[in-house]
């Protein structure tokens, strides 16, 4: 069930939710299977064109009171069953414990659905986010690491401004002067993560593939890294800004792009978060997470980390749930280990009350309970 | 695990009610079909939970089940031939949309939202079956191809050449309406 097909990895790869390597791998397999790279490429407009109708429709009127009758009826054709388990219960005691037992847990605060949030982002923030603006005092400020500029696209929902050049050359000179200090450049420029390759660095191959299109190397490319506009390399700043219009207008950047302002005043409380987290204060990650959760001001690529951050703490308090009920069969005394230790963590969160209430009903009943997720508010 | 007894029953209901009537809402593309068919799924599970013994999800059993009986369903009912969509209300006269690649007046109009949701939803609507159900389990509600073949009862490479035909259908058909895919991202 779990075997992973072409057609579910261009779905990831729609969705953004294939590791680099899975990328780079589907794209060299692309590259020598035009059929495939065909298909790819229809998936990608259909998952394009179908993303809007993708949200969750209405809920069904159907209650389980409605239903409920009609179940009983059906449990009429079943005496014998029912007989068998009034006898396995036993005295009314046994059959009172039994009962209880049997009921799950109603977890309040713990997900064990799939998540709904994105958990494939990256958790730890470059300490930069919190002040880099493409708008530098002395002109256009250029990353200089197109991994952590690709993952600063993704989340800012900018395209990429790929800017390469060899040290000491004269062509990239004249546009740092008259281009990339322009003002109407500089203006422009906020609206896509740009990044400067030194060419001496790059394999010998890839800085081949690069200046074959170009040079100086300049394009944009979309969050994925696909190229997507090649961009003006006279040094004029006039014509330059007409081109890098272009290059927006032509721009796969999607969703809303938060003003960079917002950026920086939302990743230091992420930052926060994130380090109570990883310093075990979980009281503090929760309550600094749900903030930025709850924060309608949050940049959306914020609140996507601070609710996966959310997600991180319920199943870390679920996998405690999960670990002592792997432990009640044969060692009660070890899975209440488990629960205490757990409570001790996660004391003063949210999550507090579903591990008390496993462990209580743990003592009381002497064993596990069943775990079901209460119905919450969307 | 083993067979679900009431309370399990009641989380279970709780827990996929919902999902379960949206996937039958893609299936059936009509309400009362999915309120009708989501009542008979939890009655059947209901009656034959002892066959599952908790190999795979529930909520992959309840599929199943639900997938079963639809089928059931539109082989004992004439399906409806106007294939009706999931909302009528937002559904737009088909004549009042132009053909793709019309750049007359109404290129406007049809750069609007609303105007491409329709269209996509139609050419949805217009795929063969059974590719139009793959595509829509595989694409709406997230399932795997591998799940999709466990709900439709179908080799794995059938459901991937389905997905994969649907997709060629639909690019094909709404290949005018690539440059205003960003449109329908927000």
């Amino acid at each position: 069930m779990n075997e992973r097909t072409f057609l579910d990895r261009l779905h990831a790869r729609a969705q953004g939710r294939l590791a680099p390597d899975e990328r780079a791998e589907l794209e060299r397999e692309l590259a020598a299977d035009p059929e495939r790279a065909a298909l790819a490429e229809d998936y990608r407009l259909v998952h394009a064109l179908t993303a809007h109708d993708a949200a969750p429709g209405p809920g069904s009127r159907t209650s389980f009171e409605a239903l409920e009758p009609r179940l009983a009826e059906r449990r009429a054709w079943r005496p014998a069953a029912a007989a068998a388990a009034v006898l396995l219960a036993g005295g009314a005691y046994l059959a009172g414990r039994l009962a209880r037992a049997s009921e799950p847990l109603y977890l309040q605060a713990i997900e064990l659905d799939p998540p709904r949030v994105r958990m494939d982002l990256a958790p730890d923030l470059p300490r930069e986010w919190g002040r880099y603006d493409p708008r530098g005092e002395l002109g256009v400020s250029f990353l200089t690491d197109v991994t952590d500029a690709e993952e600063l696209a993704r989340a800012t929902h900018r395209p990429l401004l790929v800017y390469g050049t060899y040290p000491g050359c004269p062509m990239a000179a004249a546009l740092d002067a008259h281009v990339f200090k322009d003002a109407r450049v500089v203006a422009l420029a906020e609206r896509t993560v740009p990044v400067h390759i030194d060419l001496t660095q790059l394999p010998v191959a890839e800085e081949r593939a690069l200046t074959a299109r170009g040079y100086p190397f300049l394009e944009m490319w979309d969050v994925e890294g696909k190229p997507t506009h090649s961009l003006a390399r006279n040094p004029d700043a006039a014509t330059f800004v007409e081109s890098l219009h272009d290059g927006l207008e032509k721009s796969d950047a999607i969703g809303e792009q938060p003003p960079w302002e917002e950026i920086h005043r939302a990743v230091g409380p992420y930052l926060a978060a994130r380090g109570d987290e990883l310093a075990g204060r979980l009281v503090a990650a929760e309550h600094g997470y749900r903030a930025l959760v709850e924060d309608e001001h949050t940049p959306s690529p914020l609140a996507e980390r601070a609710a996966a951050g959310l997600r991180r703490l319920s199943d870390s308090a679920r996998d405690a749930l999960f670990e002592a009920c792997a432990a009640a069969g044969d060692d009660p005394a070890g899975a209440r280990r488990v629960l205490t230790d757990a409570l001790a963590r996660f004391a003063g969160t949210r999550f507090e009350v579903d591990l008390r209430g496993a462990l209580e009903r743990l003592e009381h009943d002497g064993r596990f309970p069943a775990l079901a997720v209460a119905r919450r508010p969307a | 695990m083993r067979a679900f007894e009431r309370p399990e029953f009641r989380a279970l209901f709780d827990e996929q009610r919902d999902p379960l009537f949206r996937f039958l809402l893609r299936l059936t593309r009509n309400a009362s079909d999915a309120e009708d068919l989501l009542q008979e799924t939890f009655m059947t599970v209901w009656r034959k939970r002892e066959l599952f013994e908790g190999r795979g999800s529930a909520a992959g059993f309840l599929r199943r089940t639900a997938y079963r009986l639809f089928l059931n369903q539109s082989e004992r009912v004439t399906r409806r031939a106007a294939l009706a969509p999931l909302a009528d209300a937002e559904r737009r006269p088909a004549a009042a949309a132009p053909a793709p690649g019309d750049e007359s007046a109404d290129q406007e109009h049809a750069e609007t939202v609303g105007f491409l949701v329709q269209r996509v939803r139609a050419a949805v609507e217009e795929l063969p079956e059974p590719a139009r159900t793959a595509f829509v389990l595989f694409r709406y509600e997230g399932l795997s191809c591998a799940e999709v073949a466990e709900t439709q009862g179908a080799p794995l490479k059938t459901v991937e050449t389905r997905i994969a035909r649907a997709t060629a259908i639909l690019a094909e058909k709404l290949k005018a309406y690539r440059d205003h895919a960003s449109h329908l991202r927000a």
